[in-house]
């Protein structure tokens, strides 16, 4: 028996071992392939994606000596054309490394001798999509400086920018360095002392988490991938060299995971000397689950697609916006990227019309993904919405996670200051009438007050509660009753 | 406006490669260090541009100059040459090359010179002798040098180099007398010939006083830049002079008889042979990973 207990021991003290040495590699055999859709003989390598996963950007210098930037579709696993980016996009001697926000509508390049100008030699350059046409524009000297300024990445909602220098401050080579957005404008970067060293840091990629961060070093030698995750205090975690088949005696840039898949796309060099796209699967450090989140926002009379409608990502429990993106000026299409694990509003806004929240609780096990959630505004006028807004069981006393769209409400109310409202409180069908009538008018009578104590007149604000009598959706399903209880207003001339 | 272009030009100056990718720009070249290029393998032509000289001493009686031996005393001529080489980094810069290669030295010289020629057997006058002389010899050539990185295109080679004769020397001389002179070379017919043509082969272990030597040992000093024509491989002209020692044994005692109706055998003495080369030559350098 003893002896048995010994064996036992040994067993585990050898498996933790091969544990510390490749905890990854146990049990999943990680392929690393050629892409030959995106390579040539040029460099080729990717740096982000768009649209929810459904556009990549690819830099490349295959046409001449120029890295110029390339977008290709990618749908269901399938490489569509490629396509050069031109007019702005392409004045300079060198432009590629480009990231985006998840709907697509911001990209920061970076771009060698541009014709805008810059702060010195390689510089970021920020580019707002309206329809067609891009609008760009240097970062500025917050962010740029006289020194070699490339590879920026964004985080999915376009609130970090991570990017690499060799400007002196660093731990020396090229280093990583963080910015925050500040309104329209960004804070002046600092670097990821953590992840930097002597060497050089470059290539960083954020996942779709927000929170996953993977980059590139030849601390080691040759330029390997790592990957550091950020800590509940906003700093990143120790950086971790990624194993092998992902690490070669090649070097390794732009480790990109692929959204909504277990994969991840890679750039190498190959034995003739240039970077090649490979693709990785399953992807041996994979960020968070993100639940992709893609639409339309539409005219609910007209069924119009809407562009430039304010997509607003509200954290409902801390109550913090986390993004504010734009639905597509042409398409009305919006993408959404929602980490795991919490519950958000979404709400679209655009002028004229009254806004629409949408409450989304991501949980850890993503079934649906992307889910597709089609977003419809009715212009103000005789305008109808449900109101996000959340109570208790049996109670009437509003929850912090209704505030932001009671202040959207009020924020409306004094943007046209003619209009009236009817508050009308719904419940679903448990209990009597008379229960909750009194229950959806409490609530209805709630919302009133909340209104009136932020500034709106009260003879501007009707109300009344429909009780159950008005569900939205017949049915005695959990679901189903979930929909039924809400607060509707209606905006009245 | 003229210093604003100046301010733009700068930069262009300074930082013309750099890319998105890469701070420093592309690199036009991989670095020849023992960590990231361990070895590469060459493949290289060429020719050899080789010079000769000795002293020619005559111990007792001077002839008139010139005379037809006269053309002994140097010679140059150009020959090819071709080598498979490694080169090995050890350091940052610095390297090992060794090679083996095929190389052909051969050298020439032509001149006119004086000699007796006898008339009716006792009328002795002087008729002028147009002579070249032609050598060859063909080498194995074995090579090490240590390499060191100027610039990362250009470097200099140091180090021994050892020739092994391939085969026997050849030696062709060829002599004409003028042909307005009535004067020639007798032949073993009997005949007489205005153009006297002699071939020679000889061997290190042939059975003559001073044979050519069966190798040689000297140093090569080479310099050479690298033209990257793809990633991994790259064109290399390189020049490297030669210095070895005597390709023949010993010095040559002989007898100069072009005047020999006159002054007789004269002894003479070819001293200290010796043959430089200048070897210029473009190689093809693979990278093995």
């Amino acid at each position: 028996m003893q002896t048995a207990v010994v064996l036992v021991c040994m067993g585990c003290a050898v498996s933790l071992v091969h544990a510390q040495i490749q905890p990854r590699a146990v049990g999943r055999t990680v392929q690393v392939v050629p892409v030959p859709e995106l390579n040539s003989s040029a460099d080729d390598f990717v740096t982000g994606f768009a649209r929810g996963g459904q556009e990549a950007y690819l830099t490349s210098s295959r046409a001449g000596d120029r890295q110029r930037l390339y977008r290709l579709s990618y749908e269901q696993g399938r490489w569509g054309e490629s396509g050069r980016l031109g007019g702005a996009l392409s004045d300079a001697t060198h432009t590629g490394a480009a990231t985006l926000t998840i709907d697509g509508n911001l990209m920061v390049f970076a771009a060698f001798q541009h014709e805008l100008g810059g702060q010195g030699r390689t510089d970021l350059y920020i580019a707002e999509r309206h329809g067609r046409r891009w609008e760009v524009r240097n970062l500025g000297p917050t962010v740029n400086s006289p020194y070699w300024d490339s590879q920026p990445c964004f985080s999915a909602d376009g609130e970090l920018l991570i990017f690499a220098s060799d400007r002196p401050g660093g731990s020396g080579g090229t280093d990583l360095w963080m910015s925050r957005r500040q309104g329209r404008g960004w804070s002046a970067p600092v670097p990821l002392s953590r992840l930097n060293t002597a060497a050089d840091e470059m290539a960083p990629v954020l996942a779709p988490d927000g929170r996953t961060l993977y980059f590139a070093s030849n601390r080691d030698g040759n330029f390997d991938i790592f990957v550091s995750r950020m800590q509940a205090d906003g700093s990143f975690g120790r950086a971790e060299k990624l194993a092998t088949p992902v690490n070669t005696s090649a070097d390794e840039f732009f480790f990109v995971p692929i959204p909504g898949e277990d994969a991840a796309l890679l750039s190498r060099t190959t034995a003739a000397g240039d970077l090649d796209v490979f693709r990785v699967v399953p992807n041996p450090e994979p960020p968070e689950p993100v639940l992709m989140v893609q639409g339309t926002v539409l005219d609910a009379r007209s069924n119009d697609p809407l562009g430039g409608a304010v997509i607003t990502i509200t954290d409902l429990r801390t109550r913090r916006k986390l993004a504010e993106l734009y639905s597509d000026e042409e398409t009305g299409q919006y993408y959404v990227a929602l980490p795991s694990g919490r519950t958000y509003s979404i709400t679209a806004s655009r002028q004229g019309y009254l806004f629409y929240s949408e409450r989304f609780d991501v949980g850890r096990n993503l079934r649906e993904n992307p889910l597709t959630k089609d977003i419809l505004l009715t212009p103000i006028e005789g305008g109808r919405t449900r109101l996000l807004v959340f109570f208790d069981f049996d109670k009437a006393e509003l929850k912090e996670e209704s505030f932001p769209d009671l202040d959207r409400l009020v924020e409306l109310l004094r943007a046209y200051p003619t209009l009236r409202v009817l508050i009308e409180g719904h419940t679903d069908d448990v209990g009597t009438d008379e229960y909750n009538d009194r229950l959806s008018q409490r609530r209805a009578d709630a919302v009133k007050q909340y209104l009136v104590q932020n500034g709106i007149a009260a003879q501007r604000i009707e109300t009344k509660g429909w009780g159950r009598r008005k569900p939205l959706v017949r049915a005695t399903t959990e679901e189903a009753r979930a929909q039924n209880r809400r607060v509707e207003i209606q905006l009245l001339p | 406006m003229r210093w604003r272009c100046m301010l733009l030009l700068f930069p262009l100056l300074l930082y013309a490669q750099e890319d998105v990718l890469r701070p420093r720009g592309a690199p036009v070249f991989e670095p020849w260090t023992e960590a990231r290029t361990p070895i590469r393998l060459g493949l290289e032509g060429g020719i050899s541009w080789n010079s000769t000289s000795q002293s020619i001493t005559y111990t007792g009686v001077q002839p008139t100059p010139p005379t037809p031996m006269d053309i002994f005393k140097s010679g140059s001529g150009i020959s090819p040459a071709a080598a498979a080489a490694v080169d090995i980094g050890i350091a940052p810069k610095l390297g090992l090359q060794f090679k083996l290669g095929y190389e052909q030295k051969k050298w020439s010289n032509s001149g006119s010179g004086i000699a007796d020629c006898v008339y009716f057997l006792d009328i002795v006058s002087d008729v002028s002798v147009q002579s070249r002389y032609t050598v060859q010899a063909n080498y194995l050539a074995i090579g090490a040098a240590l390499r060191y990185d100027l610039t990362p295109q250009l470097w200099l080679t140091v180090g021994p180099v050892y020739h092994r004769l391939l085969g026997k020397v050849r030696q062709t001389e060829r002599y004409e007398v003028d042909p307005t002179s009535d004067c020639g070379f007798i032949g073993p017919d009997g005949d007489l010939y205005r153009v006297l043509e002699i071939e020679a082969k000889i061997g290190p272990d042939d059975p003559v006083p001073t044979p050519p030597s069966s190798g040689r040992f000297g140093a090569e000093l080479g310099i050479g830049y690298r033209i990257p024509l793809s990633p991994g491989l790259e064109l290399l002209p390189r020049l490297s002079g030669q210095l070895l020692s005597s390709p023949r044994s010993g010095d040559v005692n002989t007898g100069d008889g072009w005047r020999s109706l006159t002054l007789g055998l004269l002894p003479v003495q070819w001293k200290g042979l010796s043959l430089y080369s200048v070897l210029l030559t473009v190689g093809v350098w693979f990278t093995i990973q």
